[in-house]
């Protein structure tokens, strides 16, 4: 089990977001986290990964416990995330905000030597560039290198976040909401995208209203209903059970 | 350093360094000192509030530290005014290690505040301080040795200010368009998306912080060296503004931005300074400095409007930042 | 120290008077704040041509009318006039700005911009040379009323001697909240402001008009510094520069209160009256490093440190506690 948690609970105020959720994923295999809106879908990934300090309860990636560490601390161990609400970097260059997730390892060394640009600092540049280009490239915005970020469509915009989460060479990848706003092709394609990335051996691990593309694309599934798991196993399982059709599906469709 | 993006620092440069030939006014190239040595503290303060997006109205503050350490080094102990500007960077660098722990874990406005309140404190501090003279300051501070008398002509301290800046231009420059540089400009944006990418957001502010407090306290040095006295209101929390209005006015997310807002403002009074002498021939106006703040003011809010990203990014329009 | 203890109580009732003042330079950091988000710097200059106005009026009236009648005409054409001269400045300054999606820093930059102008309007027009005013209750007026325990425009209660002046300035605090409660609360203009100030959207969506409601604010806001300035202008040198550190304070005041909070705004003002006052009083010491310091010259500094930690503590509070976020969303 790559991520583990352990009666996660999380409290804004008086508002119970999450209760107890214990939940596991398994490495290698794409994981979905499906819910009715204010589920705590959202919650769950930000208390996973350090965006909140949880209000109880244990998160666990790998053996390493992740409590009390803060978001870029995870980052270094190997989780990447896209965010359902764009966290992109609108003024710089497509390359540019992918550079800055190739780049994890290097932003604590280097600011003198990088003012006195040391040869070590140019080649250092040039492999994160070839890295940022070659994921650009697999998701397709490798001819739009150069445009600002803020300048790309929607859609354009989840993808790229995907291109800079896996320029940290991540060994989980969280993913928002990706399919919100894109249209039935860019859906297509990013289901393509992330069987690829769960090709090269990375755990992924979605967020997700369209459930015709969880059914699809997930190996499993838990589903949460006001912060509490009311269900849990592989997709066709899930789909049957009636609690999650009652809380879920029956209200959806 | 790209050798392309060299080539504006050697034209600057050059043009610059034909100023002395074409004028042996001293007032006018102590102007020009003046400027420069703003533009060094400028710069600072864009690298910090402009490529980090962290409001600071508190870089005199680090001026003052800059200037009173090369005071202290040169008149208190006559150690060489060398040992001085290299003081007053560890110093003012130092203090902005410190404070910077403590005021960054704030933000926005309750950052600004803060930042604010530390130039006041500095400035109320060296007012108290007997060792340094309190309010009346320090003298007598000595100009630096170099080649006998070299730079103690106000070309040769011309010079020895425009390499200076020329150096810190090309420094700020490598930093912005490399990693840190990167994840500055990346936070600006969007902390929580840098963090998740890796960013030590808070560790990464430090360091620019220090950094934009080093540039300062450089400033102050050269400024001490320069006019020779130095009191703590010299340092008031309105050149801290001052500054801010011209890494602001110049594009603030800019290297050159914020040596062009200082060149910009600094040109602006001079030539407003001129302007009251051809209309008071006219009508007679009552006070020519405030005749004059009422016309740097109106053409303050007026770029402010018209232009809100800065002179710089207005005319150029780049894609990139630099 | 025994002195010290003994004036406490005294320097208490000055910090009240000096915070009262603070809090309603600070309401107006929080009125336009909350209306149109602008950091607006040029409150202290609001204050000072308040103050200005207000002298000059009464210099010319007091002759004819009779010096009460010229304080309350004194008051009203301050606040007017002043609330044009805030309207005036956010439809030249502000609102080409704001209707530009200009961003909050290049605003605050307007507004230095517009302090400045000010400044050297108030220059231009009233000269370098401070005036000052009348107590609006001078103490031989209260002499004539049997008052006893009357020094100069002072009055001694108990042990406390205090400014005939203070009780306007309290007086003057506690008419304005109630004047802003009533004002926000019951009449249609009120509530649309602050219709705009929870959610500016959903109250352009409904009709109401941003851009006027941001005017209004801003007359409003200059409107009680022009009070705030008239009241003080019996008790310090009425002059140019006298916005800078006034304002300065309000915006201290406002922040510590949590800018858009106007009952933390009042706390704040107060707190930091009282504390500059206390701090006043303290007797000369013996500082490491520094030598003998005189606290009093260090008000403004020690304000400042104070307000430094209630913020910090105030962010590690928020940041560190369980459930906390820990980034603003």
């Amino acid at each position: 089990m790559l991520l583990q948690t352990q009666n996660l609970t999380m409290k804004f105020g008086g508002i119970m977001a999450l209760k107890d959720v214990t939940l596991a994923f398994e490495s290698g295999k794409i994981s979905a986290v499906i819910g009715p809106n204010g589920a705590g879908k959202t919650t769950f990934f930000n208390a996973c990964c350090g965006v909140y300090t949880p209000t109880a309860g244990q998160v666990t990636f790998g053996a390493t416990p992740l409590n009390g560490k803060l978001p870029h601390q995870i980052a270094h161990m190997g989780i990447a995330r896209t965010w359902q609400n764009l966290q992109i970097f609108p003024q710089l260059t497509l390359i540019e905000n992918v550079m800055v997730g190739g780049e994890m390892r290097d932003h604590a060394s280097g600011f003198v030597a990088s003012m006195l640009r040391l040869p070590g600092v140019v080649s250092k540049e040039n492999a994160a560039k070839a890295k940022a280009k070659y994921w650009l490239d697999l998701v397709g915005l490798g001819d739009r290198a150069e445009t600002l970020a803020g300048n790309l469509a929607f859609g354009q915009q989840r993808v790229l976040e995907i291109a800079r989460a896996m320029a940290t060479s991540p060994r989980l990848l969280m993913l928002d909401e990706p399919a919100a706003g894109l249209s039935s092709t860019e859906r297509d394609a990013l289901m393509t995208v992330i069987r690829r990335i769960r090709d090269e051996g990375i755990t992924v691990l979605l967020v997700e209203h369209d459930m015709r593309l969880v059914m699809q694309l997930a190996d499993y599934v838990a589903v949460l209903n006001y912060g509490e798991l009311i269900a849990q196993g592989p997709p066709s399982e899930v789909q049957a059970n009636p609690d999650v059709i009652k809380a879920y599906l029956g209200e959806d469709e | 350093m790209r050798f392309r993006s060299f080539i504006p620092v050697l034209v600057v440069g050059f043009v610059l360094a034909l100023v002395p030939s074409l004028s042996e006014s001293k007032q006018l190239l102590g102007t020009f000192i003046f400027a420069g040595v703003y533009a060094i503290a400028v710069i600072g303060l864009a690298l910090f509030s402009g490529y980090a997006g962290q409001p600071s109205m508190g870089q005199a503050g680090f001026c003052a530290i800059g200037a009173y350490a090369s005071a202290i080094v040169a008149t208190k102990f006559n150690l060489s005014p060398w040992v001085g500007l290299l003081a007053a960077g560890a110093m003012s660098g130092l203090v902005g290690w410190l404070i910077g722990s403590l005021i960054l874990r704030l933000s926005g406005h309750y950052l600004a505040i803060g930042t604010l309140g530390f130039g006041i404190i500095v400035a109320a501090l060296l007012k108290q301080w007997e060792w340094t003279g309190l309010s009346s300051g320090m003298r007598n501070v000595p100009r630096f040795e170099f080649f006998g008398d070299a730079l103690k002509s106000e070309a040769g301290y011309y010079y020895l200010v425009l390499v200076i800046l020329l150096l810190v231009i090309v420094l700020a420059l490598n930093l912005v368009r490399s990693r840190p540089g990167r994840a500055l400009r990346a936070l600006h944006e969007s902390e929580i998306g840098a963090e998740m990418l890796g960013v030590d957001t808070a560790t990464a502010k430090l360091r620019v912080f220090v950094l934009s407090a080093v540039l300062g306290g450089i400033a102050g040095s050269l400024y001490a060296h320069y006019v020779g006295s130095i009191t703590p209101d010299t340092f008031e929390f309105t050149i801290s503004v001052e500054m801010l209005v011209m890494a602001v006015i110049g594009g603030v997310s800019s290297v050159w931005g914020a040596a062009l807002g200082t060149a910009f403002i600094w040109g602006l009074s001079q030539a407003i300074k001129a302007l009251p002498d051809v209309l008071n021939s006219i009508v007679k106006i009552p006070s020519i400095t405030q005749f004059e703040l009422m016309i740097f003011g109106t053409i303050l809010i007026l770029v402010m409007i018209f232009m809100p990203e800065g002179l710089l990014p207005t005319f150029t329009r780049r894609k990139r930042s630099g | 120290m025994e002195i010290f203890l003994a004036t406490l109580p005294q320097l208490i009732v000055l910090g009240i008077s000096l915070g009262a003042i603070y809090a309603l330079i600070a309401l107006g950091f929080v009125v336009i704040y909350s209306v149109s988000n602008v950091i607006n710097l040029a409150q202290g200059e609001f204050l000072m041509l308040g103050a200005l106005i207000f002298v000059a009026v009464v210099d010319l009236v007091a002759q004819p009318i009779g010096a009460g009648l010229a304080v309350f005409l004194g008051l009203l054409v301050s606040f007017i006039a002043t609330g044009a001269i805030g309207g005036l400045a956010y439809t030249l300054a502000f609102r080409p700005a704001i209707d530009r999606r200009a961003s909050v820093q290049t605003l605050i930059i307007i507004s230095m911009g517009v302090s400045i102008v000010l400044r050297a309007f108030g220059n231009l027009m009233w000269g370098v040379d401070p005036t000052s005013t009348p107590a609006f209750l001078p103490g031989r007026t209260l002499k004539n009323m049997g008052l006893e325990n009357v020094t100069g425009d002072s009055l001694r209660l108990g042990g406390v001697i205090v400014q005939t002046q203070s009780f306007w300035i309290v007086i003057a605090l506690i008419l304005t909240v109630l004047g802003l409660y009533f004002f926000f609360n019951r009449t249609m203009t009120g509530r649309a402001l602050r219709a705009c100030a929870m959610n500016p959207d959903s109250a352009r969506l409904m009709g109401v008009p941003l851009s006027r409601m941001s005017l209004i604010a801003f007359m409003l806001s200059a409107g009680i510094a022009a009070l705030a300035g008239a009241i003080i202008a019996p008790m310090q040198p009425v002059l140019y520069t006298m916005g800078l550190g006034l304002g300065l304070r309000g915006f201290v005041s406002a922040i510590m209160g949590g800018i858009a909070n106007p009952v933390g705004a009042i706390w704040g003002g107060l707190l930091l009256g009282i504390v500059e006052a206390v701090i006043g009083g303290l007797p000369q010491m013996d500082v490491p490093l520094l030598g003998k310091v005189n606290p009093a010259s260090l008000r403004e500094a020690i304000a400042f440190v104070i307000l430094l930690a209630v913020l910090v503590i105030r962010r590690l509070r928020g940041a560190s506690g369980l459930g906390g976020k820990r980034f603003g969303l």
